[in-house]
């Protein structure tokens, strides 16, 4: 084989540089355009929506004061979900009911009876009351304790279909969300005998 | 055609040398960025992810029950 000449050799590299920059330019081509497709992002986005849901949940739902009568050569009875026993001839009281705020927001708290006092328990000639009282069971679930009202303390206030703020604003935080409701009867000893019930309606706002 | 000096070969081929070089370190650095900055898969450079939590069913009301069974006062015993 002859000896290669220094001008073939020069053809060759220039070729070989048009190649090398051909190929380069193509290349980077390439890239810009493959980075388009395939999801090349600088910005995104991340879009979460908690929606605000009220959600009371009346997690012991009944005052129950059983089967009982004012003592013989009473003038009254007083019985409370709170414990409280006077003058009753049985041994056994109610315990209080009790609502926890299950939402993600802080609620109002209003409660309405079915009846009032008069239409509950019949009449009586000596003492006669039909209340609701209310405390915090969980440190500071309503907040600005007591809200509106002092006298949702115990012994409470008369109850009715017209009903009352018992908390302004119950806390949703876990930790701090329930209170408890008491029943409190005053009974006269002529009030009529017979079973007596009524129904209790907690309504939630958000507030 | 007039024969080239050894010079210009060689400055020729340290010539290839650099644009090889250079071209081999842009396409690197190109896809190296590209790759750094991919995207999850199918997003585009205006893409969008929206994550929804629903919490617990509304239910704004709840009931509770007072309920008493009266007797007849017992007469006192003499």
């Amino acid at each position: 084989m002859a000896e290669v000449s220094n001008s073939f050799l020069a053809v060759l590299l220039v070729i070989a540089i048009l190649v090398a920059v051909v190929g380069a330019w193509t290349s980077i081509d390439k890239v810009n355009r493959l980075a388009g497709i395939t999801g090349f992002g600088t910005t995104g986005f991340v879009n979460v929506t908690i929606a605000n849901m009220t959600n009371l949940n009346v997690t012991a739902t009944e005052c129950n004061f059983g089967v009982g009568a004012v003592n013989a050569s009473q003038t009254y009875a007083i019985l409370a979900s709170n414990g409280t026993i006077t003058n009753w001839n049985a041994s056994g009281t109610s315990t209080n009911m009790s609502i926890r705020n299950d939402g993600n927001q802080n609620v109002t708290i209003n409660v309405t009876s079915g009846k009032n006092t008069m239409a509950f328990l019949g009449g009586g000639s000596t003492k006669l009351a039909y209340k609701i009282f209310a405390g915090q069971k969980d440190g500071a679930a309503c907040i600005t304790w007591p809200y509106q009202n002092a006298n949702i303390t115990y012994p409470g206030i008369e109850i009715n279909a017209t009903g009352y703020q018992i908390c302004g604003n119950l806390s949703s935080a876990d930790a701090n969300d329930e209170m408890w409701v008491g029943c409190y009867l005053e009974i006269s000893d002529n009030t009529p005998p017979g079973q007596k019930t009524d129904t209790w309606t907690f309504t939630a706002t958000q507030v | 055609m007039k024969d080239i000096s050894k010079k210009t070969v060689v400055m020729l081929l340290v010539l290839t040398i650099i644009v090889f070089t250079v071209a081999t370190i842009v396409i690197f650095k190109s896809v190296d960025y590209a790759t750094s900055k991919k995207a999850p898969s199918g997003m585009t450079n205006q893409g969008r992810v929206s994550v929804y939590v629903i919490g617990p069913q509304p239910g704004t009301t709840g009931t509770g029950k007072v309920s008493l069974n009266l007797l007849p006062q017992p007469k006192p015993t003499s």
